[in-house]
């Protein structure tokens, strides 16, 4: 089951290096798990679609080269919308949006909300409640209408729902983080290594980071997920990506108008938005029945 | 228990203050000023109006004593008035809040009536086709976007049966068929991803109590399957399901905006929006506080009601 991740109970990486970890091919490992086999996949797809969608559009997506409200057709695979528009084409540049948006903020998270957790684990004392305690408040608002508000105040845009969305979701990585990275701060290899005069960052990013990489790694890819719903349900608002930048939950709101005319308008950018975060979900599923299966299937 | 209730609310004191610091803040990160935010650049406003505008804002004063004056009022119940209807900005969202949570309260129990049985049968057929399809039902509702649900509810309403939302929202109270009416497609939208939480969450702990040693004595005493799962298997598995289904509650007081706006139901979330489109500033700061406010009610809730129903956890 555990291919990457050393139990934590055998201590120093020196001791899971001597036992060779058992190689399996890709194929082994998408048949044992085929969830997470799909996710990555269309994960693939998806990052695909948003680098090479010039070479994949068959059109501008700001061109109009069809009639208004066309029906889906062999030139235009998903319709057209009210202003003539390829929806297919637009669907594609609307990957950029997602995927930038939902996987860099939740690198932000992860560098912020994982440095933090395990420096608070690690220094303990009035550092550590300082720095929970922040984290407790950013967690106690609903994180919707936390990221609505600035968002707005900010002035909305891409990368003002990348950073809001990303400090928003920090205080959860720090919470995960901090747990295992106190569990390990109990262990006698590390007193040992204290003893002995290893510096702070060396046990940090020798001892602590290596344990408390499954939690987090597991915790990324979800988070990925609920990040690009949220990044479309602020652009539907109106309150995320700005026309004329192609992005779903754009889409999706301006089809609100004109959608019982074309019901295709609502229909392919919606399920778009739902394949990106099923897929990370997929990823993020099977990576937590693999990884670590005390945290259970939530 | 009362020492534990006591204890909770205390230590939840210094986190609500940082909640209000930063409710309060987030008004002051639109770039320049709050009367130019107001009005648009545009406007020419004699300096006389504009210094009228900023007393009345009482942004003219040191960040603060604003705050301090902006807590003092939060603390007596007042957060200020509309600065488009004038009303207090209390009574605005208290006419919203009985919206949302009626619609909070329906989608739950559209969740909760469906997602345990679901769970407990994914559970009790692990590994079988049920539990494959349930599975892939539950990533699925967790992965569709409710205000994509939403609007797919409202498309086949109207093409097939003719339907469309009524643009004045009806209280419970005057007309409870009409409410429900208006209430019943944005609760199915809003009872998806919550019901997929409420099954996985069943399933896992209902597979974790069937497990334990009390259950093979309940099978080897002969007792009937059905009785096992439902008497001890589910009683015990339900526990971490309640918190989940809380938490969820709690989400959904603050996670309705945009299931409100297509709806055009006029909660909690529908007011911070319109707050936030005609920059009407106290009531977006008032919103972000009041919907933390309840968000944190809601929560504190649910760990007390955990902390009741666990005897194994001591509340000292």
């Amino acid at each position: 089951m555990s291919t990457a991740i050393e139990a934590p109970a055998l201590g120093s990486s020196f001791e899971a290096a001597a036992i060779p970890p058992r190689r399996r091919t890709i194929a082994q490992l998408a048949r044992t798990f085929p969830l997470a086999a799909s996710g990555l996949i269309a994960i693939v797809l998806l990052i695909g679609a948003a680098v090479f969608a010039p070479f994949i559009a068959p059109y501008d997506p700001a061109s109009q080269p069809g009639p208004r409200f066309g029906s889906p057709s062999r030139e235009f695979l998903m319709g057209t919308d009210n202003l003539g528009r390829d929806v297919f084409s637009r669907v594609i540049y609307g990957a950029r949006a997602s995927m930038f948006v939902g996987m860099t903020a939740v690198a932000i998270a992860l560098v912020i909300g994982g440095f933090f957790g395990i420096v608070a684990a690690y220094h303990l004392g009035y550092l550590d409640t300082a720095i929970m305690g922040i984290m407790d408040i950013l967690f106690s608002f609903p994180p919707l209408i936390l990221i609505l508000a600035v968002s707005a105040a900010l002035g909305p845009s891409l990368s003002t729902a990348t950073l809001v969305i990303g400090l928003v979701y920090s205080p959860r990585f720090a919470r995960i983080a901090r747990g295992p990275a106190l569990a390990v701060m109990q262990e006698q290899y590390v007193e040992a290594a204290r003893v002995v005069g290893v510096s702070s960052w060396r046990i940090i990013l020798r001892h602590l980071l290596p344990n408390v990489a499954a939690p987090l790694i597991i915790l990324t890819s979800l988070s990925v997920s609920t990040a690009i719903l949220t990044e479309a349900t602020l652009s539907f608002l109106g309150l995320g990506v700005q026309p004329p930048t192609p992005s779903w939950g754009v889409m999706l709101s301006d089809a609100r108008t004109y959608m019982i005319i074309s019901p295709w308008v609502a229909i392919f950018p919606g399920a778009a938005i739902m394949i990106a975060v099923l897929a990370f979900n997929l990823l993020g599923d099977d990576l937590r029945d693999a990884l670590d299966p005390r945290l259970g299937t939530l | 228990m009362r020492r534990y209730f006591f204890r909770r609310v205390i230590l939840l004191l210094p986190t609500l203050l940082g909640v209000s610091i930063i409710a309060f803040l987030i008004m002051h990160l639109i770039p320049g000023d709050v009367v130019d935010a107001m009005i648009g650049t545009e406007a020419n406003l004699s300096e006389e109006s504009r210094e009228t505008l900023q007393r009345v804002l009482g942004v003219d004063k040191p960040i603060a004593r604003q705050y301090v004056d902006w807590l003092t009022a939060l603390l007596q119940g007042d957060l200020g008035v509309s600065l488009i209807s004038g009303s207090p900005v209390v009574d605005e969202l208290m006419r919203g809040l009985p919206v949302t949570i009626e619609l909070a309260i329906v989608s739950s129990l559209i969740a909760i009536v469906l997602g345990v049985p679901l769970g407990v049968i994914s559970a009790v057929h692990r590994r079988g086709w049920l539990d494959g399809a349930t599975r892939i039902l539950g990533l699925a509702g967790l992965s569709m976007p409710n205000f994509w649900l939403g609007i797919l509810l409202l498309l086949a309403a109207s093409r097939w049966f003719n339907w469309s939302p009524k643009l004045i929202y009806v209280s419970f109270w005057d007309n409870p068929a009409e409410n429900l009416s208006q209430m019943l497609l944005p609760s199915i939208a809003l009872s998806v991803g919550f019901m997929a939480v409420v099954m996985r969450m069943t399933r896992s702990s209902m597979l974790e109590v069937l497990n334990q040693d009390f259950i093979r004595t309940a099978r080897a005493k002969g007792l009937r399957e059905s009785a096992v799962v439902a008497r001890h298997g589910l009683r015990n598995a339900l526990i971490p399901v309640i918190t989940i289904a809380g938490i969820q509650f709690a989400y959904l007081l603050g996670g309705a905006v945009v299931i409100e706006q297509i709806f055009g139901l006029p909660g909690l979330g529908w007011i911070l929006m319109k707050g936030i489109m005609q920059r009407d500033f106290p009531i977006v700061q008032g919103g972000v506080m009041f919907i933390t406010l309840a968000f944190m009610v809601v929560n504190l809730g649910v760990d007390l009601i955990y902390a009741r129903l666990d005897p194994r956890i001591s509340y000292s």
